[in-house]
């Protein structure tokens, strides 16, 4: 019986949206979904990575003196800090679940 | 210099370009906050002309240097830790403290407006707080790591 991962809510939706398991898909059902598993965790890591370029390039403009909105530098700094804890405890679950398993009795 | 210059195992953790940049800036404009606080004590001093740091120029052209693999502001998060013109936080040298001769000398040979040093006083406490702020949650960051969320 196919197994379907649900996809992470991790990544913002305009990413997800377009990474739904195609209906009646050929291959068998637990390759479909790690395939399309990973690809969501790929791109929220990428979007982790842009997220805090973001905030690296705003504080740097910061202080280098350049006219730079305060809000703008606080608010994308935080937003890098919380995307990145998210990406942590989504670490940890993932590392919770990949324990349990491996416990299991075969 | 050296474009393969790989990061320092030792200093890691927190040679990353943007902490860097942010301690620099830190230190210059808490030399300024003090410059300002000079300047203004000696308003009523004959003689006195007035001073002022700039470190922002120095840390523009080291950022811009060839220690970063792409030019100008866009930061990469494999580029080599490397700054040229910033020494590390032991050598690191105060901002200079130069003469600010934007302004006439009155009669006493004092050039401090007091106008001028007020409202660099505002400015700058404002961008201190903010950058030391940003420094603690990048700091946060880190903890975060460590401790594994927990």
């Amino acid at each position: 019986m196919p197994i379907s991962v649900p996809p992470l809510a991790l990544a913002p939706s305009h990413v997800t949206s377009g990474l739904k398991p195609t209906e009646g898909a050929s291959d068998s059902g637990p390759a479909a979904a790690a395939q399309t598993f990973g690809s969501v965790l790929q791109q929220a890591m990428g979007n982790l990575q842009q997220v805090q370029s973001a905030a690296d390039q705003s504080m740097v403009q910061l202080a280098t003196g350049q006219s730079v909105d305060l809000h703008d530098v606080m608010i994308k700094t935080e937003q890098a800090n919380l995307t990145f804890q998210l990406a942590v405890q989504v670490r940890n679950k993932l590392l919770d679940a990949y324990q349990e398993i491996m416990r299991m009795q075969m | 210099m050296d474009q393969s210059t790989k990061v320092n195992p030792a200093g890691g953790l927190f040679d990353d370009v943007p902490s860097r940049a942010l301690r620099f800036a830190l230190n210059g404009l808490s030399r300024r906050l003090q410059t300002i606080s000079n300047n203004v004590a000696n308003v009523d001093t004959p003689g006195f002309t007035a001073q002022k740091v700039n470190f922002e120029d120095t840390l523009q052209s080291a950022l811009a240097g060839p220690g970063f693999q792409m030019g100008g502001l866009t930061l990469l998060h494999d580029a080599t830790n490397h700054l040229p013109g910033l020494a590390d936080d032991t050598g690191q040298p105060t901002p200079a403290v130069v003469a600010n001769l934007e302004n006439a000398h009155r009669n006493d040979g004092n050039n401090v407006n007091i106008d001028k040093e007020m409202t660099s006083l505002s400015e700058t406490g404002l961008t201190y707080s903010a950058a030391g702020q940003l420094m603690t949650i990048r700091l946060g960051q880190l903890r975060t790591a460590i401790r594994e969320g927990h």
